[in-house]
């Protein structure tokens, strides 16, 4: 290989048809007079731009498509022509530089195009900087059977895992999920599909060592509260933004909650007697009964105590680590809504007042039951509470902006939209050039990682295959199609 | 060759595609003026199909590089056949070999290769056409030799009689050509020749149907009958409807009165698209330089001669930057 050209940091170099190269591996450019070399990674692969190629491509074609002939070349200079015709250009951007042994960000020097040797970076020299204390295997690079990178790049951050439909996400999520339930994590997963379920059997459907740690919760069947562990500011932002009960209604909501509070008689049954018989406006009356209805409707409210879900002891009787999966599936929007809504004020309650250290969620298509106003909380407060979210869509424009600004980490699986292109690259990790080079041609299960998790070194990685049973794999009628989760 | 290992080679910022060509008409150097002619010389031609092989030559050379002593240079020639209505071609070379300003040296490589020697400088430029000259008459001896009762087409005159064509070998090939039953015809893309002031291709330029003017006396009789010898009779000829009008020689033994069939043959045998033939276009793109070609010669010599390439100086562009006024100014 040779350096072509140099600016900013891209890196154009000559690659010549002995030579592999692919999209997102890594190159040490070795100047060996300085004694330092730069870390290069592939963005792309294209045809180098060598005069006279469309006369001569020209040519091949007039006489491949109505000529027979014969080469009389005893000089052989034929073959130096192919050479030629295939020789590529690499476009790299510069991540970093070796420096006596050592990764630095010093790329403010210019290598040598003579005394530089240019060959294959170590993966070594990437995966020496992961922390060992949580690591996990992701899966393998181009170069590399075992990528291990720590899960403590996950702690405290914002996640995104995104790609079009049947790349691999949902297959990915599981294998996060399941490492940080190994490692001891608390993990919420709101699951819109049913497809977390069983992530505690093995493909074969053998009970696994960690499935007593992965509980699923059904609204209304095992996922149930009583009115007291909602508590009023909890069932007040439930009424007002998932079920839209107008703010004179809440009014009169929290003066009857506060009555029943004072006889002690917080339960459904009294709750209903007593908007039936509160002293308002027949409108506001009718407001209050319809909405709770609907919650009464949803089974997720009783008054047996029994039956109530206690999420505090739940996570303090798993803290070796656990994977609540919240289960949505048929359920429907306002459903959905309400559910979410109580979990994460119940979850931020109890964070609050340092009853619950910190949890990892898992957000799946979380535009069809997160609210507006949460988005900007997910990455403040709740993130500074202890609550790490990761979204997982394959609709990347309905996650916010300000969310790929402020993503710690991004798993990307291939998009060749240009629409969906030009929001992702809305990273601010990684240049837009990388994403739309890269992100278009990956093939299924073989995502981009962009951030901490990988020391800030994009890797693109075939995620490894799982030993668990991957619900959500899309369905085909034709049996034969290959199918990925 | 091997006496170049090591040396430097200052590789040109372009290649001047005139060159390529040694095109010669007899006017080289000349302007000529033949006095006005009416248009009765005017011949119709109607094409008549046969199934006469057609076989077109061609050849192309160029400098790679500057020596110490001369010029790294590389020569390609191509012979494409059209017979039972399939195109088939066979591509010699390239050849790379160097030309020095070394005299004796020079004059001995050209005396083995069957060429005079010569006395004085060497002038590169035309070293070179006479080397290329000798893979364009070979190829022409091997084809008029071996083909049967068919047309061989070259590009450029039947005129010869320079040092750097000499006119022997010209007239043997049409010779052998002619024993064979074969008909040898130059198509000229470009010529000096004029009549009135004008381009001999402006006489049919009010034609649009296929067409030939023999021009032959007018042109030949302007010319001193030494050193320069036109082998072949000289028309303006129209091979296609709306075609080009090209400068066209044909074998002077062909008698007169059977010309304008074998033009009409010509042009219904092969393909004679624009007013060329179709042999002749191929052999002409099989036979040219790309830059590509260029850049893997140049390679090959590095590789196998251990030539170090360096780009070679452009004079113009130290002294007067982007103010330089030739193209090389901008390389």
């Amino acid at each position: 290989m040779k350096i072509l050209k140099k600016e900013a940091d891209d890196l154009q170099l000559l690659c010549f048809p002995d030579e592999e190269a692919e999209k997102g591996d890594y190159l040490l450019v070795k100047d060996t007079a300085k004694a330092r070399s730069l870390i290069v990674q592939i963005i792309d692969i294209q045809y180098a731009n060598i005069p006279g190629m469309l006369e001569d491509l020209l040519r091949d074609g007039i006489s491949e498509a109505s000529l027979s002939g014969e080469e009389v070349d005893p000089l052989k200079v034929s073959s130096q022509i192919r050479i030629l015709k295939d020789t590529r250009l690499l476009v790299g951007k510069i991540r970093g530089a070796i420096e006596n042994g050592r990764v630095s960000k010093d790329v403010a020097w210019l290598p040598s195009r003579n005394a530089s040797i240019i060959e294959p970076m170590p993966s070594g020299l990437i995966f020496e900087s992961y922390s060992t204390r949580h690591s996990f295997e992701i899966g393998s690079t181009n170069h590399f059977p075992h990528v291990s990178p720590d899960l403590t790049a996950l702690d405290g951050r914002l996640n995104i895992v995104t790609g079009r439909k049947g790349t691999g996400k949902s297959h990915l999520t599981k294998l996060l999920v399941t490492s940080l339930v190994r490692e001891g994590a608390p993990v919420l997963v709101f699951d819109v599909n049913g497809e977390y379920v069983n992530l505690g059997r093995s493909v074969d459907g053998r009970e696994m060592h960690h499935s007593p740690r992965i509980i699923s919760l059904i609204p209304g069947l095992n996922l149930r509260f009583t009115l007291p562990q909602v508590g009023l500011g909890t069932l007040l932002g439930t009424l007002t933004y998932a079920l839209q009960l107008p703010e004179n209604s809440a009014r009169v909501f929290s003066r009857i909650w506060h009555e029943l509070e004072e006889q002690n008689q917080l339960t459904m049954s009294c709750l209903g007697a007593a908007i039936v018989n509160a002293d308002c406006h027949d409108s506001i009356k009718d407001a209050l009964h319809a909405r709770f209805n609907t919650l009464a409707d949803s089974g997720i409210f009783t008054d047996d105590t029994r039956t109530a879900l206690g999420l505090e002891d739940l996570l303090r009787n798993h803290s070796s680590g656990c994977a609540l999966i919240v289960n949505m599936k048929n359920q429907h929007a306002a459903m959905r809504r309400i559910v979410v809504e109580l979990i994460i004020s119940k979850l931020t309650d109890l964070l609050a007042t340092q009853r619950l250290r910190a949890l990892f969620l898992f957000a799946e298509e979380a535009h069809l039951y997160l609210r507006e106003t949460y988005w900007d909380d997910v990455v403040t407060r709740m993130r500074h509470l202890g609550l790490f979210t990761t979204f997982v869509t394959n609709q990347p424009d309905t996650i916010q902006a300000s969310i790929y600004r402020q993503a710690d980490n991004i798993f990307l699986f291939n998009f060749s939209n240009e629409h969906d292109l030009e929001v992702v690259s809305k990273v601010a990790k990684v240049d837009a050039d990388t994403i739309r080079m890269v992100v278009r041609d990956l093939p299924p299960r073989r995502c981009l990682v962009i951030g901490d998790i990988v020391a800030n070194f994009p890797l693109v990685i075939d995620v490894r295959p799982l030993e668990i049973q991957t619900l959500g794999a899309t369905r085909y009628f034709f049996n034969d199609q290959l199918a990925v989760a | 060759m091997q006496g170049l290992r090591g040396s430097q080679l200052s590789t040109l910022p372009t290649f001047d595609p005139g060159f390529a060509t040694t095109q010669f008409d007899g006017a080289d150097g000349l302007v000529m003026n033949i006095e006005g002619r009416g248009d009765d010389g005017v011949q119709m031609l109607e094409s008549i199909p046969t199934e006469r092989p057609v076989v077109a030559i061609d050849t192309s050379t160029i400098k790679l590089g500057e020596l110490e002593d001369g010029f790294l240079c590389a020569l390609r020639g191509t012979v494409v056949m059209l017979e039972s209505k399939n195109y088939r071609y066979v591509r010699h070379g390239p050849f790379i070999f160097s030309l020095g300003y070394d005299s004796p040296l020079a004059s001995k490589c050209l005396q083995n290769l069957g060429l005079p020697p010569f006395s004085g400088e060497p002038n590169i430029d035309s070293l070179l056409k006479r080397v290329r000259n000798v893979l364009e008459r070979w190829l022409q001896f091997s084809v008029s030799s071996s083909l049967r009762d068919g047309f061989v087409l070259i590009d450029g005159s039947l005129t010869a009689g320079t040092p750097d064509n000499p006119s022997h070998e010209l007239e043997h090939i049409l010779e052998v050509a002619g024993r064979s039953g074969n008909v040898m015809i130059a198509i000229s893309k470009k010529t000096k020749l004029r009549i009135r002031n004008e381009g001999l291709t402006k006489l049919l330029e009010n034609v649009s149907h296929p067409c030939l003017v023999d021009v032959d006396t007018e042109i030949t009789e302007q010319f001193p009958p030494y050193p320069v010898r036109f082998l072949g009779r000289v028309f303006v000829a129209k091979l296609a409807k709306s075609g080009f009008p090209f400068r066209i020689d044909i074998d002077r033994q062909i008698p007169s009165t059977e010309v304008a069939e074998e033009f009409a043959q010509l042009a219904g045998t092969d393909i004679v698209d624009q007013g060329y033939p179709e042999t002749l276009r191929i052999a002409h793109i099989l036979s040219t330089f790309t830059a590509t070609d260029v850049l893997a010669m140049q390679a090959f010599a590095e590789a196998q001669f251990g030539l170090h390439l360096t780009p070679k100086l452009s004079l113009r562009h130290s002294l007067f930057g982007p103010f330089g006024t030739h193209w090389e100014a901008f390389h």
